[in-house]
Protein backbone atom coordinates (compact mmCIF):
# COMPACT_ATOMS: atom_id res chain seq x y z
CA UNK A 1 0.00 0.00 0.00
CA UNK A 2 2.85 2.44 0.83
CA UNK A 3 4.27 1.89 -2.40
CA UNK A 4 1.26 2.81 -4.45
CA UNK A 5 0.74 6.06 -1.79
CA UNK A 6 4.47 7.20 -2.29
CA UNK A 7 3.90 6.62 -6.22
CA UNK A 8 0.83 8.39 -6.62
CA UNK A 9 2.23 11.32 -4.75
CA UNK A 10 5.35 11.44 -7.21
CA UNK A 11 3.18 11.38 -10.03
CA UNK A 12 0.63 14.22 -8.98
CA UNK A 13 3.80 16.38 -8.31
CA UNK A 14 5.28 15.60 -11.72
CA UNK A 15 1.99 16.72 -12.82
CA UNK A 16 1.82 20.14 -11.11
CA UNK A 17 5.28 21.02 -12.42
CA UNK A 18 5.26 22.56 -15.39
CA UNK A 19 8.95 23.07 -16.01
CA UNK A 20 8.76 19.16 -16.14
CA UNK A 21 5.89 18.99 -18.55
CA UNK A 22 7.18 20.98 -20.78
CA UNK A 23 10.59 19.48 -21.31
CA UNK A 24 9.35 16.34 -21.49
CA UNK A 25 6.24 16.33 -23.48
CA UNK A 26 5.72 19.98 -25.29
CA UNK A 27 9.47 19.85 -26.58
CA UNK A 28 9.74 16.59 -27.70
CA UNK A 29 6.05 16.68 -29.68
CA UNK A 30 6.98 20.61 -30.92
CA UNK A 31 10.20 19.09 -32.12
CA UNK A 32 8.87 16.04 -33.76
CA UNK A 33 5.87 17.76 -35.40
CA UNK A 34 8.62 20.31 -37.27
CA UNK A 35 10.63 17.87 -38.29
CA UNK A 36 7.40 15.76 -39.53
CA UNK A 37 6.96 19.53 -41.61
CA UNK A 38 10.63 19.43 -42.58
CA UNK A 39 10.98 16.05 -44.24
CA UNK A 40 7.38 16.63 -46.17
CA UNK A 41 4.86 15.24 -44.13
CA UNK A 42 1.52 16.69 -44.14
CA UNK A 43 -0.53 16.35 -40.83
CA UNK A 44 -3.36 13.95 -40.40
CA UNK A 45 -2.38 12.84 -44.27
CA UNK A 46 -1.26 9.23 -44.60
CA UNK A 47 2.35 8.22 -44.49
CA UNK A 48 3.98 7.98 -47.90
CA UNK A 49 3.57 3.88 -49.24
CA UNK A 50 7.25 2.54 -48.22
CA UNK A 51 8.28 5.28 -46.36
CA UNK A 52 10.84 4.77 -44.28
CA UNK A 53 12.13 8.28 -44.40
CA UNK A 54 13.58 10.71 -42.03
CA UNK A 55 10.80 11.43 -39.50
CA UNK A 56 11.08 7.36 -39.02
CA UNK A 57 14.54 7.62 -38.94
CA UNK A 58 14.91 10.10 -36.34
CA UNK A 59 11.27 9.97 -34.21
CA UNK A 60 12.59 7.11 -32.16
CA UNK A 61 16.14 8.70 -31.71
CA UNK A 62 14.59 11.28 -30.51
CA UNK A 63 12.25 9.80 -28.35
CA UNK A 64 15.09 8.16 -26.53
CA UNK A 65 16.85 11.61 -26.30
CA UNK A 66 13.94 12.96 -24.51
CA UNK A 67 13.66 9.71 -21.99
CA UNK A 68 16.74 10.51 -21.06
CA UNK A 69 16.30 14.18 -20.45
CA UNK A 70 13.17 12.63 -18.17
CA UNK A 71 15.73 9.94 -16.43
CA UNK A 72 17.67 13.42 -15.38
CA UNK A 73 14.99 15.47 -14.20
CA UNK A 74 13.40 12.28 -12.39
CA UNK A 75 17.14 12.22 -10.46
CA UNK A 76 17.40 15.31 -9.56
CA UNK A 77 13.66 15.02 -7.82
CA UNK A 78 14.95 12.23 -5.65
CA UNK A 79 18.03 14.67 -4.93
CA UNK A 80 15.97 17.42 -4.28
CA UNK A 81 13.93 15.57 -2.26
CA UNK A 82 16.79 14.21 -0.25
CA UNK A 83 18.11 18.00 0.30
CA UNK A 84 14.64 18.98 1.35
CA UNK A 85 14.75 16.37 4.40
CA UNK A 86 11.79 14.41 2.53
CA UNK A 87 13.74 11.33 2.05
CA UNK A 88 14.42 11.30 6.02
CA UNK A 89 11.20 12.20 7.01
CA UNK A 90 9.76 9.26 4.83
CA UNK A 91 12.38 6.89 6.17
CA UNK A 92 11.07 7.81 9.63
CA UNK A 93 7.72 6.85 8.90
CA UNK A 94 6.90 2.74 9.99
CA UNK A 95 7.13 2.15 5.78
CA UNK A 96 9.54 -0.22 4.80
CA UNK A 97 12.89 0.99 2.52
CA UNK A 98 12.01 -1.05 -0.09
CA UNK A 99 8.72 0.48 -0.65
CA UNK A 100 9.76 4.09 -0.59
CA UNK A 101 12.52 3.19 -3.61
CA UNK A 102 9.39 0.67 -5.38
CA UNK A 103 7.28 3.95 -4.72
CA UNK A 104 9.47 6.40 -6.21
CA UNK A 105 10.87 4.06 -9.23
CA UNK A 106 7.20 3.11 -10.12
CA UNK A 107 6.46 6.67 -10.38
CA UNK A 108 9.76 7.59 -12.57
CA UNK A 109 8.96 4.09 -14.74
CA UNK A 110 4.99 5.68 -15.58
CA UNK A 111 6.57 8.65 -16.62
CA UNK A 112 9.08 7.86 -18.72
CA UNK A 113 6.53 4.57 -20.56
CA UNK A 114 3.78 7.38 -20.66
CA UNK A 115 6.19 9.94 -22.65
CA UNK A 116 7.23 7.06 -24.51
CA UNK A 117 3.71 6.43 -25.57
CA UNK A 118 2.58 10.00 -26.17
CA UNK A 119 5.38 10.47 -28.69
CA UNK A 120 4.70 7.36 -30.54
CA UNK A 121 1.06 8.19 -30.05
CA UNK A 122 1.37 11.51 -31.20
CA UNK A 123 3.44 10.85 -34.27
CA UNK A 124 1.16 8.02 -35.37
CA UNK A 125 -1.14 10.16 -35.69
CA UNK A 126 -0.44 13.09 -36.30
CA UNK A 127 1.93 11.82 -39.54
CA UNK A 128 0.86 8.13 -39.76
CA UNK A 129 4.17 6.68 -38.78
CA UNK A 130 4.31 2.86 -38.59
CA UNK A 131 6.07 1.74 -35.12
CA UNK A 132 5.03 -1.54 -35.39
CA UNK A 133 2.62 -3.66 -33.54
CA UNK A 134 1.01 -2.28 -30.57
CA UNK A 135 1.14 -5.13 -28.16
CA UNK A 136 4.84 -5.73 -28.85
CA UNK A 137 5.85 -1.68 -28.92
CA UNK A 138 4.23 -1.16 -25.48
CA UNK A 139 6.54 -4.04 -24.29
CA UNK A 140 9.57 -2.30 -25.59
CA UNK A 141 8.36 1.56 -24.19
CA UNK A 142 7.96 -0.72 -20.46
CA UNK A 143 11.68 -2.00 -20.57
CA UNK A 144 13.24 1.11 -21.96
CA UNK A 145 11.14 2.74 -18.97
CA UNK A 146 12.43 -0.02 -16.59
CA UNK A 147 16.04 0.08 -17.51
CA UNK A 148 16.02 3.72 -17.08
CA UNK A 149 15.17 3.91 -13.99
CA UNK A 150 18.66 2.28 -13.55
CA UNK A 151 19.97 5.43 -14.91
CA UNK A 152 17.99 7.74 -12.39
CA UNK A 153 19.09 5.15 -9.55
CA UNK A 154 22.79 5.44 -11.06
CA UNK A 155 22.61 9.45 -11.38
CA UNK A 156 21.14 10.05 -8.07
CA UNK A 157 24.11 7.55 -6.62
CA UNK A 158 26.83 9.82 -8.66
CA UNK A 159 25.44 13.14 -8.14
CA UNK A 160 23.82 13.00 -4.92
CA UNK A 161 23.00 17.22 -5.67
CA UNK A 162 21.00 18.58 -7.32
CA UNK A 163 23.13 20.53 -9.43
CA UNK A 164 25.32 17.71 -10.21
CA UNK A 165 22.48 15.41 -11.23
CA UNK A 166 22.05 17.95 -13.58
CA UNK A 167 25.15 18.77 -14.93
CA UNK A 168 25.87 14.96 -15.37
CA UNK A 169 22.59 14.01 -16.34
CA UNK A 170 22.91 16.63 -19.37
CA UNK A 171 26.32 15.25 -20.28
CA UNK A 172 25.03 11.63 -20.32
CA UNK A 173 22.06 12.76 -22.35
CA UNK A 174 24.08 14.22 -24.59
CA UNK A 175 26.85 11.64 -24.99
CA UNK A 176 23.79 8.85 -25.39
CA UNK A 177 22.19 10.78 -27.93
CA UNK A 178 25.61 11.39 -30.14
CA UNK A 179 26.71 7.77 -29.82
CA UNK A 180 23.38 6.21 -30.48
CA UNK A 181 22.64 8.55 -33.60
CA UNK A 182 19.94 10.18 -32.16
CA UNK A 183 20.41 13.15 -34.17
CA UNK A 184 20.26 11.03 -37.57
CA UNK A 185 23.29 11.32 -39.13
CA UNK A 186 24.17 14.25 -38.42
CA UNK A 187 27.22 14.02 -36.41
CA UNK A 188 29.38 11.01 -37.72
CA UNK A 189 30.71 8.40 -35.75
CA UNK A 190 33.50 5.69 -35.59
CA UNK A 191 33.48 1.51 -35.30
CA UNK A 192 34.59 2.21 -31.85
CA UNK A 193 31.63 4.69 -30.83
CA UNK A 194 29.34 2.42 -32.18
CA UNK A 195 30.38 -0.14 -29.38
CA UNK A 196 30.37 2.45 -27.21
CA UNK A 197 27.00 2.45 -27.21
CA UNK A 198 25.77 -0.46 -26.66
CA UNK A 199 26.34 1.04 -22.76
CA UNK A 200 23.12 3.34 -23.74
CA UNK A 201 19.27 2.24 -23.58
CA UNK A 202 19.64 4.22 -26.74
CA UNK A 203 21.43 2.14 -28.88
CA UNK A 204 18.89 -0.62 -27.70
CA UNK A 205 15.89 1.25 -27.68
CA UNK A 206 16.18 1.81 -31.66
CA UNK A 207 17.21 -0.95 -32.39
CA UNK A 208 13.90 -2.30 -31.53
CA UNK A 209 12.00 0.53 -32.33
CA UNK A 210 13.75 -0.04 -36.11
CA UNK A 211 13.14 -3.72 -36.18
CA UNK A 212 9.24 -3.21 -35.22
CA UNK A 213 9.00 -0.51 -37.74
CA UNK A 214 10.64 -2.67 -40.73
CA UNK A 215 8.04 -5.38 -40.05
CA UNK A 216 9.58 -7.72 -37.16
CA UNK A 217 8.07 -9.07 -34.55
CA UNK A 218 8.46 -10.17 -30.79
CA UNK A 219 11.23 -12.68 -31.93
CA UNK A 220 13.40 -9.72 -33.76
CA UNK A 221 13.57 -7.79 -30.42
CA UNK A 222 14.48 -10.38 -27.58
CA UNK A 223 18.01 -9.61 -27.96
CA UNK A 224 17.14 -5.95 -27.04
CA UNK A 225 14.89 -6.82 -24.37
CA UNK A 226 17.55 -8.85 -22.43
CA UNK A 227 20.10 -6.24 -22.42
CA UNK A 228 17.74 -3.48 -21.77
CA UNK A 229 17.33 -6.10 -18.34
CA UNK A 230 21.12 -6.67 -17.76
CA UNK A 231 21.62 -2.72 -17.96
CA UNK A 232 18.52 -2.34 -15.18
CA UNK A 233 19.78 -4.99 -12.66
CA UNK A 234 23.95 -3.65 -13.63
CA UNK A 235 22.57 -0.28 -12.40
CA UNK A 236 20.42 -0.78 -9.86
CA UNK A 237 23.40 -3.21 -8.58
CA UNK A 238 26.20 -0.43 -8.72
CA UNK A 239 24.15 2.16 -7.67
CA UNK A 240 23.42 0.48 -4.29
CA UNK A 241 26.93 -0.64 -3.60
CA UNK A 242 27.74 3.09 -4.14
CA UNK A 243 24.94 4.09 -1.93
CA UNK A 244 26.15 1.49 0.90
CA UNK A 245 29.54 2.55 0.46
CA UNK A 246 28.96 6.14 0.87
CA UNK A 247 26.77 5.65 3.65
CA UNK A 248 29.12 3.70 5.78
CA UNK A 249 31.65 6.74 5.13
CA UNK A 250 29.26 9.23 6.34
CA UNK A 251 29.47 11.38 3.40
CA UNK B 1 9.20 6.54 33.41
CA UNK B 2 11.78 6.79 30.93
CA UNK B 3 10.19 6.48 27.70
CA UNK B 4 14.12 7.22 25.75
CA UNK B 5 17.19 5.16 27.03
CA UNK B 6 19.68 6.25 25.82
CA UNK B 7 23.41 4.57 26.51
CA UNK B 8 26.86 4.70 25.25
CA UNK B 9 25.55 5.78 22.18
CA UNK B 10 28.29 5.76 19.20
CA UNK B 11 28.29 6.83 15.84
CA UNK B 12 31.85 6.86 14.27
CA UNK B 13 32.16 7.63 10.44
CA UNK B 14 35.77 6.34 9.67
CA UNK B 15 37.90 8.20 11.72
CA UNK B 16 35.80 10.81 12.64
CA UNK B 17 33.53 10.50 15.93
CA UNK B 18 30.09 12.05 15.66
CA UNK B 19 28.83 10.94 19.06
CA UNK B 20 30.76 9.61 21.79
CA UNK B 21 29.27 7.10 24.56
CA UNK B 22 26.36 9.67 25.36
CA UNK B 23 23.62 8.71 27.68
CA UNK B 24 20.28 10.10 29.07
CA UNK B 25 17.03 9.06 29.30
CA UNK B 26 14.05 11.30 28.70
CA UNK B 27 10.56 10.89 30.92
CA UNK B 28 7.33 10.63 29.84
CA UNK B 29 6.04 14.13 29.22
CA UNK B 30 9.44 15.89 29.69
CA UNK B 31 10.97 18.22 27.42
CA UNK B 32 14.73 17.29 27.26
CA UNK B 33 16.87 19.58 25.14
CA UNK B 34 20.39 18.92 23.55
CA UNK B 35 22.40 21.94 23.40
CA UNK B 36 25.57 22.66 22.18
CA UNK B 37 27.03 24.27 18.55
CA UNK B 38 27.06 22.98 15.13
CA UNK B 39 28.94 19.84 14.49
CA UNK B 40 28.57 19.22 18.14
CA UNK B 41 26.47 15.64 17.58
CA UNK B 42 22.69 16.78 18.46
CA UNK B 43 21.35 16.26 14.67
CA UNK B 44 23.50 12.80 14.35
CA UNK B 45 21.86 11.68 18.30
CA UNK B 46 18.36 12.28 16.66
CA UNK B 47 19.07 11.02 13.51
CA UNK B 48 19.92 7.66 15.69
CA UNK B 49 17.19 8.03 17.90
CA UNK B 50 14.81 8.35 15.45
CA UNK B 51 15.97 5.33 13.73
CA UNK B 52 17.65 6.96 10.55
CA UNK B 53 20.89 6.49 11.34
CA UNK B 54 22.87 2.74 12.79
CA UNK B 55 24.17 3.45 15.68
CA UNK B 56 28.16 2.15 15.73
CA UNK B 57 27.76 1.41 19.75
CA UNK B 58 25.86 1.56 22.42
CA UNK B 59 22.33 1.23 22.55
CA UNK B 60 18.82 3.37 22.33
CA UNK B 61 15.67 1.86 23.64
CA UNK B 62 12.47 3.92 23.02
CA UNK B 63 9.21 2.83 24.90
CA UNK B 64 11.08 0.17 25.41
CA UNK B 65 12.13 -0.51 21.82
CA UNK B 66 15.68 -0.54 20.09
CA UNK B 67 16.82 1.74 17.91
CA UNK B 68 18.36 -0.58 15.79
CA UNK B 69 16.53 -3.14 13.06
CA UNK B 70 14.54 0.05 12.47
CA UNK B 71 11.34 -2.03 13.44
CA UNK B 72 7.76 -0.25 12.18
CA UNK B 73 6.22 -0.56 15.70
CA UNK B 74 9.34 1.61 17.13
CA UNK B 75 8.73 3.97 14.27
CA UNK B 76 5.23 3.87 15.40
CA UNK B 77 6.38 5.71 18.72
CA UNK B 78 7.32 9.09 17.26
CA UNK B 79 6.82 11.63 15.17
CA UNK B 80 9.78 13.87 13.76
CA UNK B 81 10.19 17.33 13.16
CA UNK B 82 13.34 18.08 10.86
CA UNK B 83 15.44 20.95 10.35
CA UNK B 84 14.73 20.93 7.15
CA UNK B 85 10.72 21.44 5.83
CA UNK B 86 10.48 17.97 4.94
CA UNK B 87 7.28 18.89 2.96
CA UNK B 88 6.20 18.75 -0.87
CA UNK B 89 6.51 22.60 -2.05
CA UNK B 90 4.32 21.90 -5.24
CA UNK B 91 2.00 20.30 -2.97
CA UNK B 92 -1.20 22.25 -0.46
CA UNK B 93 -0.67 22.13 3.13
CA UNK B 94 -3.57 19.56 3.05
CA UNK B 95 -2.15 17.35 0.41
CA UNK B 96 0.96 16.97 2.38
CA UNK B 97 -0.52 16.22 5.86
CA UNK B 98 -2.79 13.31 3.65
CA UNK B 99 -0.34 11.97 2.63
CA UNK B 100 2.39 11.89 5.70
CA UNK B 101 -1.25 10.39 7.19
CA UNK B 102 -2.17 7.59 4.63
CA UNK B 103 1.90 6.46 5.26
CA UNK B 104 0.98 6.31 8.91
CA UNK B 105 -2.02 4.22 7.88
CA UNK B 106 -4.72 6.81 8.63
CA UNK B 107 -8.04 7.17 6.87
CA UNK B 108 -11.02 9.01 5.84
CA UNK B 109 -12.71 10.67 8.35
CA UNK B 110 -9.93 10.12 11.12
CA UNK B 111 -7.50 11.28 9.07
CA UNK B 112 -9.50 14.36 7.56
CA UNK B 113 -10.93 15.55 11.22
CA UNK B 114 -6.69 14.66 12.27
CA UNK B 115 -6.12 17.14 9.95
CA UNK B 116 -8.06 19.63 10.52
CA UNK B 117 -7.59 19.97 14.31
CA UNK B 118 -3.46 20.05 13.55
CA UNK B 119 -4.11 23.04 11.06
CA UNK B 120 -6.32 24.70 13.70
CA UNK B 121 -3.31 24.23 16.81
CA UNK B 122 -1.04 25.47 14.20
CA UNK B 123 -3.00 28.31 12.72
CA UNK B 124 -3.31 27.53 9.34
CA UNK B 125 -6.39 26.25 9.03
CA UNK B 126 -7.22 28.92 6.34
CA UNK B 127 -4.24 27.93 4.47
CA UNK B 128 -5.16 24.63 4.18
CA UNK B 129 -5.32 24.47 0.32
CA UNK B 130 -2.48 26.87 -0.23
CA UNK B 131 0.55 25.23 -2.25
CA UNK B 132 3.81 25.09 0.35
CA UNK B 133 5.65 27.27 -1.84
CA UNK B 134 3.27 30.08 -1.12
CA UNK B 135 3.65 30.17 2.50
CA UNK B 136 5.79 31.97 4.23
CA UNK B 137 9.02 30.53 6.20
CA UNK B 138 7.17 30.82 9.43
CA UNK B 139 4.08 29.00 7.99
CA UNK B 140 6.36 26.54 6.62
CA UNK B 141 7.81 25.98 9.69
CA UNK B 142 4.32 25.07 11.49
CA UNK B 143 3.33 23.15 9.01
CA UNK B 144 6.85 20.96 9.23
CA UNK B 145 5.94 20.30 12.92
CA UNK B 146 2.31 19.60 12.35
CA UNK B 147 3.36 16.70 9.69
CA UNK B 148 5.23 15.48 12.50
CA UNK B 149 2.24 15.59 14.89
CA UNK B 150 -0.50 14.37 12.97
CA UNK B 151 -0.04 10.85 14.29
CA UNK B 152 -0.72 11.99 18.07
CA UNK B 153 2.45 10.21 18.84
CA UNK B 154 4.03 10.07 22.37
CA UNK B 155 7.44 11.19 21.72
CA UNK B 156 8.31 14.01 19.56
CA UNK B 157 11.95 15.05 18.33
CA UNK B 158 12.21 18.22 17.25
CA UNK B 159 15.22 19.15 15.06
CA UNK B 160 16.39 22.55 15.52
CA UNK B 161 12.92 23.69 14.47
CA UNK B 162 13.43 27.03 14.89
CA UNK B 163 16.17 27.41 12.40
CA UNK B 164 16.21 30.56 9.87
CA UNK B 165 13.10 32.14 10.91
CA UNK B 166 12.12 35.53 11.74
CA UNK B 167 11.69 36.35 15.68
CA UNK B 168 8.27 36.58 15.06
CA UNK B 169 7.65 32.83 13.93
CA UNK B 170 10.10 31.92 16.25
CA UNK B 171 7.93 33.04 19.04
CA UNK B 172 4.73 31.26 17.22
CA UNK B 173 6.60 27.91 17.11
CA UNK B 174 7.66 28.07 20.56
CA UNK B 175 4.43 28.96 21.52
CA UNK B 176 3.33 25.89 19.78
CA UNK B 177 6.14 23.27 21.33
CA UNK B 178 5.14 24.92 25.00
CA UNK B 179 1.27 24.28 23.92
CA UNK B 180 2.50 20.55 23.20
CA UNK B 181 4.24 20.91 26.51
CA UNK B 182 1.21 21.51 28.63
CA UNK B 183 -0.76 18.99 26.75
CA UNK B 184 1.97 16.31 28.28
CA UNK B 185 3.85 15.34 24.74
CA UNK B 186 7.39 14.01 25.27
CA UNK B 187 10.11 16.13 23.18
CA UNK B 188 13.44 15.71 22.64
CA UNK B 189 14.53 18.72 21.32
CA UNK B 190 18.13 19.82 20.02
CA UNK B 191 18.63 23.83 19.55
CA UNK B 192 22.40 25.72 19.68
CA UNK B 193 20.14 28.65 21.16
CA UNK B 194 20.66 28.97 25.04
CA UNK B 195 16.91 31.09 25.65
CA UNK B 196 15.00 28.71 23.81
CA UNK B 197 16.60 25.75 26.04
CA UNK B 198 16.29 27.53 29.02
CA UNK B 199 12.17 28.47 28.01
CA UNK B 200 11.18 24.93 26.95
CA UNK B 201 13.35 22.64 28.51
CA UNK B 202 12.78 20.76 31.96
CA UNK B 203 15.99 19.53 31.58
CA UNK B 204 19.29 20.36 29.29
CA UNK B 205 22.39 17.90 28.30
CA UNK B 206 25.11 20.43 27.03
CA UNK B 207 26.65 18.65 24.35
CA UNK B 208 29.77 19.17 22.41
CA UNK B 209 32.13 17.20 19.99
CA UNK B 210 29.54 14.48 20.18
CA UNK B 211 30.18 14.08 24.39
CA UNK B 212 27.30 15.04 26.76
CA UNK B 213 29.22 16.78 29.09
CA UNK B 214 26.43 18.12 31.60
CA UNK B 215 23.16 17.50 32.18
CA UNK B 216 19.81 18.49 34.26
CA UNK B 217 18.00 21.29 34.81
CA UNK B 218 18.94 24.62 34.45
CA UNK B 219 19.33 25.88 37.90
CA UNK B 220 21.22 22.37 38.34
CA UNK B 221 23.18 22.76 35.93
CA UNK B 222 23.95 26.53 37.33
CA UNK B 223 24.87 25.31 40.54
CA UNK B 224 27.07 22.24 39.20
CA UNK B 225 29.55 25.25 37.77
CA UNK B 226 29.49 27.18 40.91
CA UNK B 227 26.14 29.60 40.52
CA UNK B 228 28.45 32.46 40.83
CA UNK B 229 26.98 35.93 39.09
CA UNK B 230 29.24 37.96 36.69
CA UNK B 231 29.45 41.53 36.82
CA UNK B 232 31.24 42.80 33.54
CA UNK B 233 33.06 46.39 33.89
CA UNK B 234 33.86 48.21 31.04
CA UNK B 235 36.49 51.19 31.05
CA UNK B 236 37.98 53.99 29.18
CA UNK B 237 40.93 51.71 27.95
CA UNK B 238 43.47 49.00 28.55
CA UNK B 239 45.52 50.59 31.35
CA UNK B 240 42.62 51.59 33.60
CA UNK B 241 41.14 48.12 33.14
CA UNK B 242 44.63 46.92 34.49
CA UNK B 243 44.72 49.17 37.15
CA UNK B 244 41.02 48.03 38.48
CA UNK B 245 41.48 44.47 38.21
CA UNK B 246 44.66 44.82 40.01
CA UNK B 247 42.93 46.94 42.78
CA UNK B 248 40.08 44.28 42.67
CA UNK B 249 42.33 41.45 43.45
CA UNK B 250 43.19 42.24 46.18
CA UNK B 251 39.39 41.65 47.78
CA UNK B 252 38.91 38.05 48.85
CA UNK B 253 36.15 35.63 47.20
CA UNK B 254 36.25 37.74 44.32
CA UNK B 255 37.63 36.16 40.94
CA UNK B 256 38.76 38.72 38.23
CA UNK B 257 39.37 38.64 35.09
CA UNK B 258 40.64 41.39 32.83
CA UNK B 259 40.64 41.60 29.15
CA UNK B 260 41.57 44.96 27.51
CA UNK B 261 39.49 47.79 28.93
CA UNK B 262 36.81 44.92 29.94
CA UNK B 263 37.15 43.86 33.71
CA UNK B 264 35.04 40.40 34.84
CA UNK B 265 34.46 39.65 38.73
CA UNK B 266 32.84 36.65 39.53
CA UNK B 267 31.29 35.76 42.87
CA UNK B 268 28.16 34.30 44.18
CA UNK B 269 26.39 37.57 45.36
CA UNK B 270 28.59 40.19 43.29
CA UNK B 271 25.73 42.80 42.92
CA UNK B 272 26.31 43.16 46.79
CA UNK B 273 29.81 44.16 45.92
CA UNK B 274 29.02 46.88 43.06
CA UNK B 275 29.77 49.99 45.54
CA UNK B 276 32.80 48.77 46.28
CA UNK B 277 33.69 48.15 43.05
CA UNK B 278 32.84 51.24 42.12
CA UNK B 279 34.55 52.97 44.24
CA UNK B 280 37.93 50.86 43.84
CA UNK B 281 37.53 52.33 40.26
CA UNK B 282 37.40 56.44 41.43
CA UNK B 283 40.01 55.03 43.13
CA UNK B 284 42.28 53.87 40.38
CA UNK B 285 40.85 57.14 38.43
CA UNK B 286 38.87 54.84 35.91
CA UNK B 287 36.26 55.80 33.76
CA UNK B 288 32.86 53.80 34.06
CA UNK B 289 31.36 53.13 30.33
CA UNK B 290 28.99 50.52 30.81
CA UNK B 291 28.25 47.99 33.67
CA UNK B 292 26.55 44.58 33.36
CA UNK B 293 25.58 41.96 35.49
CA UNK B 294 24.31 38.83 34.51
CA UNK B 295 23.16 35.97 36.53
CA UNK B 296 24.16 32.21 36.41
CA UNK B 297 22.61 31.18 32.68
CA UNK B 298 23.24 28.39 30.25
CA UNK B 299 25.55 30.30 28.46
CA UNK B 300 28.19 30.69 31.59
CA UNK B 301 27.36 26.50 32.16
CA UNK B 302 28.86 25.90 28.84
CA UNK B 303 31.26 28.64 29.14
CA UNK B 304 32.67 26.80 32.11
CA UNK B 305 31.63 22.94 30.47
CA UNK B 306 33.34 23.59 27.36
CA UNK B 307 35.94 26.66 28.10
CA UNK B 308 34.28 29.16 25.34
CA UNK B 309 31.16 30.59 24.80
CA UNK B 310 28.29 29.34 23.00
CA UNK B 311 27.54 32.24 21.05
CA UNK B 312 29.38 32.67 17.78
CA UNK B 313 29.87 28.89 17.87
CA UNK B 314 27.11 28.84 15.36
CA UNK B 315 24.73 29.76 18.09
CA UNK B 316 23.12 33.37 18.49
CA UNK B 317 21.91 35.55 21.34
CA UNK B 318 18.28 34.65 22.50
CA UNK B 319 15.88 36.46 20.33
CA UNK B 320 18.41 36.95 17.39
CA UNK B 321 18.07 36.05 13.94
CA UNK B 322 20.09 33.87 11.77
CA UNK B 323 20.20 31.61 8.80
CA UNK B 324 19.73 28.29 8.61
CA UNK B 325 22.74 26.35 9.30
Amino acid sequence: MAVLIIAWQDLKRSVRDPVGLVMTLAVPLVLIVAIGLVAGHTPFQPAPVGGFDALSYIAPGMALFFMMLSVRQSARTIAEDTDRGVRNRLRSAPVADISITAGNTASHVILLFLQLLVLIGISSLLYGLSWGPTAVLVLVCLALAVSASGWVALLVSLGRTPGRINALGLALTLTFGILSRSFGAVIPTTPWMDTLSRVTPNYWGQHAFFSLALGGGMTSIMRDLGALGIMCAALWAAAALLSRTRSAKGK
Amino acid sequence: MALVEVRELRKQYGSITAVDGVSFDVHEGEVFSLLGPNGAGKSTSIGMLSALIEPTGGEALIGGLSVRGRSAALRRLFGVVPQEIALYEELSAKDNLLFWGRLYGLRGGDLRGRISSILEKVGLADRAGSAIKTLSGGMKRRLNIAAGLLLGPRLVFMDEPTVGIDPQSRRSVLDLILQLKREGTTILYTTHYMAEAEELSDRVGIIDHGKLLAMGTCRELAASVGGDEQLRVALSGREEGERLSQSLRAVPGLSVKSDGAQVTVRAPRVRQLLPRIVEAAAAVRATLRDIEIREPNLETVFLAYTGRELAGQGADVPGGFFGAE
